[in-house]
């Protein structure tokens, strides 16, 4: 029961991750009627993914896999594109948001647009879910207990999905400029996980040959098969024993994105004096 | 530099690129994975995932279409079973935990190949020999050395 739920859990958590961050993101930006589409996009995909999930298996078929970590691979590499952009947009308007949120925020998101991070939660949902309905397609009908194998995959997924609703509840507990300042920087970690784990699908998929070296070893700290490693790999995209291209990557990543979101607000050579909206506002220009 | 119009501009052509990897994962046959009965000499060959890596950590088949059945005998921190040419992957079977087996098929060249249990102890890598294919008259042997 402990393998499949940790399974369960460290492919539901990759998922909920970027589910429950749009979700916030959209809710603190006054886009709360975006919710709906959202929760609607993830679960159309998850049916969609068990759909396929049973239909390979009634077929007798293996789910082809270096299509599929091509797939993984692609959405990672576009949720970085995401939440990079939201790093920078957070940080530049940081400053000019912090009093009320709903109605101000509201104004800088066009109407509509909010479909493509729908989008993006559907395709995050589907990344995983394929592998994961597979396996808990397999779960059910091939195992030697179903019951306890079955229900260990499903008892991690349920886990994964109250850590999505626990994301993006203390996202939108946050104030506005906490939420900017302490959501950049998880955000950068979690970014630069992404880069880790599209190196290691990427690899996977037969995209990335070479730098296949082990560096470092972490089962110190991602113990295989457990429960911690499932929610830091699948949050970070911390790997047990990251090779060189997943390390490259992850740093050239969070090295300068990470001291963007560090940097001090005011780049120009201001009076310390200027009250903190104009500050702000010659950062945003 | 509004988020949207990033939005907009940069996930349509992504969405597109994701909608066409979706349907060759799940329209295409599968070209290193398919599994077709077609063919003569399918050679099965099992595997078993234990603390130690992979076992056998040595294998020799003939070259050709060849099944690799993968259980696992209560090796919590192991769960994939992955074959490679040098530092290409050529194929590999996932989330295989004690009591859900998994399996895939190849079709290898002759060559030597290395076989990886990450996360196993002394045979966490071990070799696949594949031999020049004897007769066409070859019967399926499972061989597994």
């Amino acid at each position: 029961m402990l393998p499949a739920f940790v399974i369960g859990l460290r492919e539901g958590v990759e998922a909920a991750l970027i589910v429950g961050i749009i979700a916030a993101f959209l809710r603190v930006n006054g886009k709360s009627t975006m919710l709906w589409y959202v929760l609607a996009g993830a679960i159309i995909a998850a049916v969609l993914c068990l759909g396929v999930g049973i239909g390979l298996h009634q077929a007798g078929e293996n789910l082809p896999h270096k299509q599929q970590e091509q797939l993984e691979t692609v959405v990672a590499l576009v949720a970085v594109g995401f939440v990079t952009y939201m790093i920078v947009w957070m940080r530049r308007h940081a400053g000019t948001l912090r009093a009320s949120l709903e109605d101000s925020a509201g104004t800088a998101l066009a109407e509509g647009s909010g479909f493509a991070l729908v989008g993006m939660a559907f395709f995050a949902v589907l990344r995983e879910g394929l592998e994961t309905a597979v396996f808990l397609v397999a779960a059910f009908n091939n195992s030697a207990d179903p019951q306890a194998t079955g229900g260990g995959a499903v008892l991690g997924l349920i886990v994964a999905v109250f850590i999505g609703l626990g994301i993006y509840g203390g996202g939108v507990k946050l104030d506005l400029s906490k939420f900017f300042r302490f959501t950049g920087l998880v955000l950068v970690l979690v970014a630069a996980g992404l880069v880790a784990s599209a190196a290691h699908s990427g690899h996977e998929a037969g995209w990335v040959n070479t730098l296949q070296e082990p560096v470092i070893n972490l089962e110190w700290l991602v113990e295989p098969g457990s429960i911690v490693s499932a929610l830091v790999t699948g949050m970070f995209g911390i790997h047990p024993e990251p090779t060189q291209a997943e390390l490259i990557g992850w740093a050239l990543y969070l090295v300068p994105v990470g001291l963007y979101v560090a940097w001090p607000q005011r780049r120009k050579a201001k009076p310390p004096a200027s009250p903190p909206s104009m500050a702000a506002g010659s950062a945003a220009s | 530099m509004r988020f949207f119009t990033f939005v907009r501009y940069a996930l349509i052509p992504a969405a597109l690129v994701c909608a066409v990897a979706l349907f060759a994962a799940c329209g295409g046959d599968g070209d290193d994975a398919g599994g077709d009965d077609t063919g003569g000499d399918r050679q099965t060959v099992e595997v078993t995932l234990v603390d130690a890596g992979c076992s056998p950590a040595d294998i020799t088949v003939e070259a050709g279409t060849v099944t690799f059945e993968v259980t696992n005998d209560g090796a919590g921190g192991i769960t994939e079973f992955y074959v490679y040419d040098g530092d290409r992957v050529v194929g590999e079977v996932e989330n295989v935990i004690e009591g859900i087996p998994g399996d895939m098929t190849l079709d290898l060249e002759p060559g030597e190949y290395t076989t990886k249990c990450p996360g196993g102890d002394e045979n966490e890598e071990g070799t696949l020999t594949v031999t020049e294919a004897a007769g066409d008259d070859a019967t399926p042997e499972p061989s597994s050395s």
